[in-house]
């Protein structure tokens, strides 16, 4: 076995044991409800002995996952220059960004919220090609290393705040009335469904070879290419002919093209993807409420129900204020400094470079309406969830959406 | 709390327009408001590429025709050059008006009310912070207690002040300062950024093709720049190999060796006199620093015609007499050949083309379609006789008279790489502002302010405490303060909203 081999091994080990550190998280905040004869003292047992359990798996999963990390740098480079090494990596930062607010604070039904949304956004790291793949000349620097680590540390923090607002939201909003804020939670639980479904889509037709071929015109090139499909079409390309498409549920060729201002390559196979993942969330969701005739956030909200709302508000703040001066270092300052060495300007005002000024502009905005306008519970946390979305728009919205130096490679 | 009572600027109730300017600009809801202007602004700038990175020449005609009537309404509105335009700066400058006023409004109250702070506070006070409790002792116990929490506190780095019965605890007050440090931090970075391309000799960003072999003159500069050599590298065989990769022409560098001159005098004959002050081998991440000017390898062209290179031919013999190279960017007026053969260059067409009329002409310096016109002397032709010469065209029909004949023989290329210069004497104003800034962050929010009273009254101590943020751990550090003073505190007496 080489490094690489024993890098990959200790990677997939690494998600498997996040898994089981959420269901494990999970268990310690459900699990008390099974029995309704246990006593307070009873229940509290549980709750620790599996918080305990799971924190444990936690720092057995980030153990591995760095272990992955040195085998990989050791084999060849330090694994954040592609899609696939930034989005692990970034699911690393969340984990470390867990283990230390959970230690300041203890909380398993954080974990139980945290793990979760790791195991997402490490599953979706595997869609991308996990190759090593040669450095290109911008990218072999050592700020490469700094700039980004720093940052998606920074982003982990924010991610611990999106997710400690959530569980405020669920605690203090009353699920069972109709109302604004659960509107919009429900909204959120949607959203979050719409990503497990992308996910899981890809995963399954990959697995399953299902394939659908297009021609394309490069309006870069101005050449015919090929576009793969991994999901059916909904959406054709603008521009070019069906070369292939196996069939999925009777759905043989395109329903509609593209508008034909979708231009650029591969635009429509995005847009597909993306009303794919909205339809399927959409059904999924419809589903669990038919299943469990409850809005989804109530179930959720049951988790939470005996939370201390003070100490999960300060959760989400406190990691978002450890996480903001990180992320201004790593993804404004030492992304200047590399910038004026490698480009030979320290702002460029590239979309990446902009969507990080809206990032640190929208988490300023919070810090202040906080601090000196008093925000806190539910306004701060709807601001802890969209600036995440933010984070995330950031990291993956402007690859797919918007084109500029930056862009790793997309789905 | 948060300015201790303290009376503001903003506070009086003078009204005068200096006072409204200020009110208005302290406030910290205006400066949200700034803040969230500038980050929509900035989202809408991403929608469509900014101009700057299209190099277009009629920019309008491009939006208009890629992304139709948003386009034009995009273009209309100045968006495609915005994070340049003079509004985006003015809200710039106005974020940068309402930190200077909205600080110095805060920063002299505070550093008063927390340099005059009593020990000794009233019960109410007390009973009215966030944590507190109270419990009851005697006269004899009270000075052992305070002795003990004293301890306690002082081991958990409190700075403690007694006034009697009464104590106060505070500890990282420095914290408090955080928010000024950054904002000065702050203002220095947008000040910078203003001031630096507005500034005349501050700011140089150009972009020039140096061929190699080849000394330019950076304008604006007393420098000169030399192509020693391009070079591109791409990844070996081997290394390929061990990450199993097919890319064959993955490029490992891209590399110009360049030398920089500095002109230190002129010439008799008006050149330049030159200077070596830097020899560097500049690559994209490295590139060649020299005071505050900078070179950067940005990017190349391969294999470019340079010289091309002839030979006399004589047509009736078939004698050779002798070959000639013509710099193709540069060509000499004459060549001289032996055997008293000299070539004149009568004309030359670095790109030929033909008019409407079938005339030649020429569109273009950059030599990529070269024709030359020579006129040839030699032994056998005094006169001289003219002779076109086109890449690639056999012309020995209009040439039928000739004695002699200039051959193609050989074409030289080279290479050329593309240099960014860049300057900024701003950019010191704008580190600095950064170091100060991320000094500024890290003291307030790493660092938290916490204060605890104690004071003793009929009979029960009372204490309350008061942090900028982290109750949870102030707590904490409370329980753990009481525990080793031996004192009990109930859980739930020690409230952390306990109102
Ligand atoms: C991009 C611009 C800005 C940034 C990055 C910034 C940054 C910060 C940060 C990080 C803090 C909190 C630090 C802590 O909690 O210790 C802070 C506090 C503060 N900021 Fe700003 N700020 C900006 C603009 C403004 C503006 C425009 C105003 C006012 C109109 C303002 C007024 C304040 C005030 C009043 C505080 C609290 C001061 C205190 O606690 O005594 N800031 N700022």
């Amino acid at each position: 076995m080489d490094t690489l081999q024993l890098s990959s091994i200790l990677l997939l080990s690494a998600f498997i044991v996040y898994v089981l550190s959420s269901f494990a998280f999970i268990i310690s905040i459900t699990g008390k409800n099974w029995n309704k004869n246990w006593s307070k003292d009873r229940k509290s047992a549980h709750q620790s002995r599996w918080g305990t359990i799971g924190f444990a798996l936690t720092l057995v999963g980030l153990l591995s996952q760095i272990g992955y990390i040195i085998t990989r740098w050791l084999f060849d480079h330090y694994p954040i220059s592609n899609m696939f090494e930034f989005i692990t990596f970034l699911s690393l930062t969340i984990v470390i960004s867990f283990t230390v607010i959970y230690s300041m604070y203890r909380l398993p039904a954080l974990g139980a919220f945290v793990m979760p949304l790791t195991v997402i956004i490490f599953s979706y790291a595997y869609i991308f090609p996990s190759k090593v793949q040669t450095l290109m000349p911008a990218l072999q620097s050592h700020w490469l290393i700094i700039h980004v680590s720093t940052a998606a540390l920074g982003e982990g923090l924010f991610a611990v705040g999106f997710v400690a607002g959530l569980m405020l939201l669920l605690r203090k909003v009353d699920t069972s009335v109709t109302s604004k804020n659960t509107k919009w939670l429900e909204f959120t639980m949607y959203i979050l469904l719409t990503v497990i479904t992308f996910i899981v889509s890809i995963f399954s037709f990959t697995a399953a070879g299902y394939e659908a071929k297009f021609t394309e015109l490069n309006p870069k090139t101005d050449e015919i290419q090929q576009v793969k499909y991994v999901l059916p079409p909904f959406i054709g390309p603008a521009t070019g002919e069906t070369l292939q498409v196996d069939s999925f549920l009777g759905i043989s060729k395109p329903i509609l093209k593209a508008p034909s201002w979708m231009e650029g390559m591969n635009a429509a196979r995005k847009l597909n993807t993306m009303i794919w993942s909205l339809v399927t969330g959409g059904i999924l969701y419809v589903l669990l409420r038919l299943i469990l005739r409850k809005r989804l956030s109530q179930v959720a909200s049951s988790w939470v129900s005996d939370l201390d709302e003070e100490v999960i508000d300060e959760i989400s703040y406190r990691a978002i204020a450890i996480g903001y001066p990180l992320f201004v270092l790593g993804a404004l300052i030492f992304a200047m400094i590399w910038a004026e060495q490698a480009w030979g300007r320290f702002w460029g005002w590239d979309p990446k470079e902009v969507w990080a000024l809206i990032t640190f502009l929208f988490y300023t905005a919070y810090l202040h309406f906080r601090l000196s306008r008093g925000w806190q519970g539910t306004k701060s946390a709807w601001m802890a969830v969209l600036g995440y979305l933010v984070v995330m728009f950031t990291l993956v919205g402007v690859n797919l959406v918007l084109s500029g130096l930056h862009a790793y490679s997309g789905v | 709390m948060r300015y201790e009572g303290a009376v503001r600027r903003s506070q009086s109730i003078n009204k005068s327009i200096v006072n409204q300017i200020w009110n208005f600009f302290s406030s910290v809801r205006v400066g949200i408001y700034i803040i969230l202007i500038i980050l929509i602004v900035s989202i809408m700038g991403t929608i469509l590429p900014q101009e700057h990175f299209l190099a277009l020449t009629n920019p309008k005609a491009f939006y208009i025709e890629k992304y139709g009537v948003f386009g034009e309404i995009f273009y209309t509105l100045g968006f495609t050059r915005m994070y340049t335009s003079w509004w985006y700066k003015a809200l710039l400058g106005m974020l940068l008006i309402s930190i200077i006023i909205a600080s110095l409004d805060r920063v002299i109250p505070l550093y008063r009310a927390l340099k005059n702070q009593t020990v000794r506070k009233n019960k109410a006070f007390l009973m009215q912070q966030r944590i507190h409790t109270q419990w009851s002792t005697t006269a004899d116990e009270i000075p052992y207690q305070l002795q003990k929490l004293q301890n306690a506190m002082k081991k958990r780095g409190y700075n403690v002040r007694q006034d009697a019965q009464a104590l106060l605890a505070e500890k990282a007050r420095f914290s408090r300062w955080g928010p000024y440090v950054n904002h000065l931090g702050l203002i220095m970075i947008i000040t910078g950024a203003l001031l630096m391309t507005s500034i005349p000799g501050w700011y140089l960003d150009k972009f020039m093709w140096v061929q190699e072999g080849e000394i330019k003159h950076v304008t604006g500069t007393p420098y000169y720049v030399k192509n020693e050599r391009f070079t591109i590298d791409l990844y070996s065989e081997a290394e390929l190999q061990k990450i199993k990769s097919e890319n064959q022409s993955a490029v490992k560098r891209y590399q110009t060796d360049a030398i920089l001159y500095e002109k230190v005098g002129e010439m008799p004959n008006g050149q330049p006199d030159l200077k070596q002050v830097m020899n560097h081998p500049m690559t994209v991440n490295d590139p060649l620093r020299y005071k505050k000017v900078r070179l950067y390898q940005a990017d190349y062209k391969l294999s470019e015609w340079k010289n091309m290179c002839f030979s006399i031919i004589n047509k009736k013999t078939g004698e050779k007499h002798g070959d000639f190279s013509v710099d193709l960017y540069n060509p000499e007026p004459s060549y001289e050949l032996p055997n008293g053969l000299t070539v004149v260059i009568q004309d030359y067409f670095p790109y030929l083309s033909f008019n409407e009329d079938q005339e030649p002409i020429n569109i273009s310096s950059k030599p990529e379609n070269p024709a030359f016109i020579f006129l040839i002397k030699g032994p056998e032709a005094p006169e001289g006789e003219l002779s076109w010469a086109i890449i690639g065209t056999p012309l020995d029909e209009i040439h039928s008279e000739n004695v002699y004949k200039a051959n193609f023989k050989d074409l030289e290329t080279v290479n050329t790489s593309g240099i960014k210069i860049s300057m900024n004497k701003g950019m010191s104003i704008i580190w600095t502002g950064a170091a100060i800034f991320m000094i500024g962050i890290a003291m307030g929010l790493y660092w938290q302010h916490r204060r605890i009273w104690l004071c003793y009254e009929d009979g029960n101590v009372i204490m309350g405490a008061h942090t900028n943020k982290g109750w949870v751990g102030l707590r904490k550090e409370i329980m753990s303060i009481m525990k080793e003073s031996g004192l009990h505190i109930p859980d739930d007496q020690l409230q952390l909203g306990g109102k």
